[in-house]
């Protein structure tokens, strides 16, 4: 009998056993559903964790620190490692100084009156240039009349501003202290906000390269010495593949290196057992479904015995009868499989529909390769479930089956 | 060989699952010969088993012991491609495919209970046998269906039909594949009398149009007098042997006196 022949039995069969159809459908389409629903999760959070590395650097980036004396981040360094093999870009950084801030701010109404300025403490970062800010993903809106060549400028993240602020600042002043001999001294720099950024890394506020360099050497009593060395620089490779092989050629220099490559790659092994245990548990219920299918199929073979019988009688070979049931239950296994997915892709975009009032970010990701894998998985799982039956009935005696009441 | 089937000390024993029950002889080193013109009858008491016989013989059973062979002609006509090269094919338990393509090549069946696929529709259910053959013909199996008469019930489901439509959708599968030999177990036994008479008589019809060996079991003792050809009785009765052959020119001479 050929496959089209096999195939059209199997499906008058079934729309004729509609009940053991759709028991056998609804066993796969849960099971599928619920695996595919656990992948989701698992690929969300690797997602969301990665997207969280990646907010405001690349997954390319590599920062170089100054690891002792005898090598210190300076312009000649800079050029050097920006000529190693597959580096795009390389720009001196600073992060983490601290320093207070006083928001100034144009009160709209009498309320707004009743509140002091205040100061609030906030950690602050450079940006290098243009191509440097576009690096760190920052969404803000460009204030038109600033430019990022002057010198006196800040972004702010929009979470440091008070609430009672009905407008948005225009201006800050940044207050940075040293102290000697128990004597201390702040300066204080006048700042233009040139954008307020949706959000930053950890609250940062970032300001020109230059001025930021001259507050550190400040701060470090070096005001008085022109200085050309950097506490650290942001490297960027041209692909992931790349990033071991420039941070070796970087420490090899005498350099210390950390990339979020590593830090996603550690993660990734970690996320890895999350979606192995996630997928885990889907399994389960796809053995259970699989358990379901093998009963009702069993059952099938039983109640079918006369059937078999007929076809045995009137020249089926064993493939005949066993390809019979297999292609029922790779029937039922699709359009289980196809159910399962359907369902689960509702579930996932209804769900980050409801989750996009709190994150505004995809919280579960159905892939579409969980659609073909959904599909494999279901049709193996039910030809492994229908096959013990099959091959009994297929090895059934014609006479004993013709007889069987 | 001479003649349609040679069976030989042919020995069946039904096993009961019953442990304290002792196991059933239903045949017991029983010979005798099938001859290969006339229409054959199977006839006896209920239990005799004559149905086993039958199902022996059609290669739906296998034999505990003996041997049943069969006219080799009879088989290669329809399957060339299985080389039997002496004039006589035996098989084996262990050649289950082989006896599948004898049984949907070279034979057709008719069973008491009509046995026809419940899911299926007439014409599929006609078109069964040629499935499982690999060759489908619809134009053919339309032409058996209008034979006995049911062209315009192609498309009923089993269900919908009467007892004597069932069993001519049961006739029109045994012909599908042009067969040899037609077995027939009780095909009236499930009908009114006047059924009975028609589809044994379309039986008889279509089985001399087709050229086909027919062999039919019955207990029914007039079913002889309704069938117009020659016929070869058995029945069991202890030993197998001849209990009529209704041959006016040859035969009926020689069990005139039996």
């Amino acid at each position: 009998m050929n496959t089209f022949d096999a195939l059209k039995i199997s499906s008058k069969i079934l729309n004729k056993n509609k009940v053991f159809f759709i028991s056998n459908s609804i066993a796969i389409t849960v099971a599928i559903c619920l695996l595919t629903i656990m992948l989701s999760v698992g690929f969300g959070i690797k997602n969301y964790v990665t997207m969280q590395f990646e907010k405001e650097s690349s997954i390319l980036s590599i920062e170089v620190r100054n690891q002792d004396s005898t090598s210190r981040l300076n312009p000649h360094l800079i050029e050097k490692i920006k000529k190693i093999d597959n580096v795009t870009e390389v720009f001196p950084q600073y992060l983490g100084i601290f320093a207070k801030m006083e928001i100034d701010y144009q009160p709209m109404n009498y309320n707004e009156l009743g509140y002091p300025k205040e100061d609030i403490l906030v950690s602050l970062a450079s940006i290098f240039n243009d191509k440097d800010l576009k690096r760190k993903k920052l969404s803000f809106k460009t204030n038109e009349s600033m430019r990022l060549n002057q010198s006196n400028w800040i972004i702010i993240p929009k979470s440091i501003i008070p609430n009672h602020y009905k407008n948005y600042p225009k201006s800050v002043v940044i207050k940075v202290s040293r102290s000697k001999n128990s004597i201390p001294e702040t300066n204080f720099y006048p700042l233009n906000i040139l954008g307020i950024a949706s959000e930053t890394l950890f609250d940062r506020c970032y300001i020109p390269f230059k001025l930021i360099h001259e507050i550190h050497q400040w701060q470090q009593w070096k005001d008085h010495v022109l200085s050309d060395e950097y506490p650290m620089a942001m490297v960027y490779a041209n692909s992931v593949d790349h990033i071991d092989h420039i941070q070796e050629k970087i420490q090899k220099m005498g350099f210390k290196t950390s990339s979020i490559f590593d830090v996603v790659k550690t993660f990734e092994e970690i996320n890895l057992i999350i979606i192995s245990i996630l997928g885990m548990i889907g399994l389960i219920s796809l053995i259970t479904g699989a358990i379901g299918v093998f009963n009702t199929s069993y059952a099938s073979v039983i109640r079918r015995t006369k059937e078999i019988g007929i076809y045995k009688a009137i020249g089926a070979s064993r493939s005949d009868i066993l390809w019979i049931f297999l292609w029922e239950s790779i029937f039922t296994a699709i359009c289980g499989g196809l159910f399962g997915c359907l369902l689960s892709y509702l579930f996932v975009q209804g769900l980050n529909y409801f989750l996009s009032s709190i994150e505004n970010f995809p919280m579960l990701v159905f892939k579409w390769w969980f659609l073909i894998s959904a599909l494999l998985i279901s049709v193996v799982s039910c030809v492994l479930a229908t096959s013990s039956p099959a091959w009994k009935a297929s090895k059934f005696k014609p006479v004993e089956s013709l007889r069987y009441e | 060989m001479e003649y349609l089937f040679e069976v030989k000390d042919l020995h069946k024993i039904y096993n009961t699952k019953d442990q304290y029950s002792e196991a059933q002889v239903i045949f017991e080193k029983e010979s005798f010969t099938i001859d290969k013109e006339s229409i054959a009858i199977i006839q006896g008491k209920s239990g005799c088993g004559k149905s086993s016989l039958l199902n022996l013989l059609s290669l739906l059973d296998q034999p505990n012991a003996g041997e049943i062979a069969i006219n080799s002609e009879y088989i290669t006509k329809h399957l060339p491609e299985l080389e039997i090269h002496e004039d006589r094919f035996t098989y084996s338990d262990s050649e289950d495919k082989k006896a599948s393509f004898i049984r949907n090549r070279c034979f057709g069946f008719i069973f008491q209970n009509f046995h026809l696929v419940p899911h299926l529709n007439v014409l599929e259910n006609v078109m069964l046998p040629q499935l499982f053959s690999g060759v489908k013909n619809e134009v053919h199996a339309s032409q058996k269906l209008e034979e006995v008469e049911l062209t315009e019930k192609l498309n009923k489901y089993p269900e919908e039909l009467s007892g004597g439509e069932k069993q001519r959708v049961a006739i029109a599968r045994a012909l599908i594949m042009n067969p040899s030999i037609i077995f027939a177990d009780e095909p009236t036994g499930n009908l009114d009398s006047e059924n009975a008479k028609i589809i044994i008589d379309l039986l008889e019809t279509l089985s001399q149009e087709h050229k086909t060996k027919l062999i039919i079991v019955t207990h029914d003792h007039e079913m002889k007098e309704t069938l117009k050809t020659n016929v070869e009785g058995y029945r069991n009765t202890g030993r197998i042997e001849p209990i009529f052959i209704k041959d006016k020119k040859i035969i009926v001479d020689q069990f005139i006196d039996y």
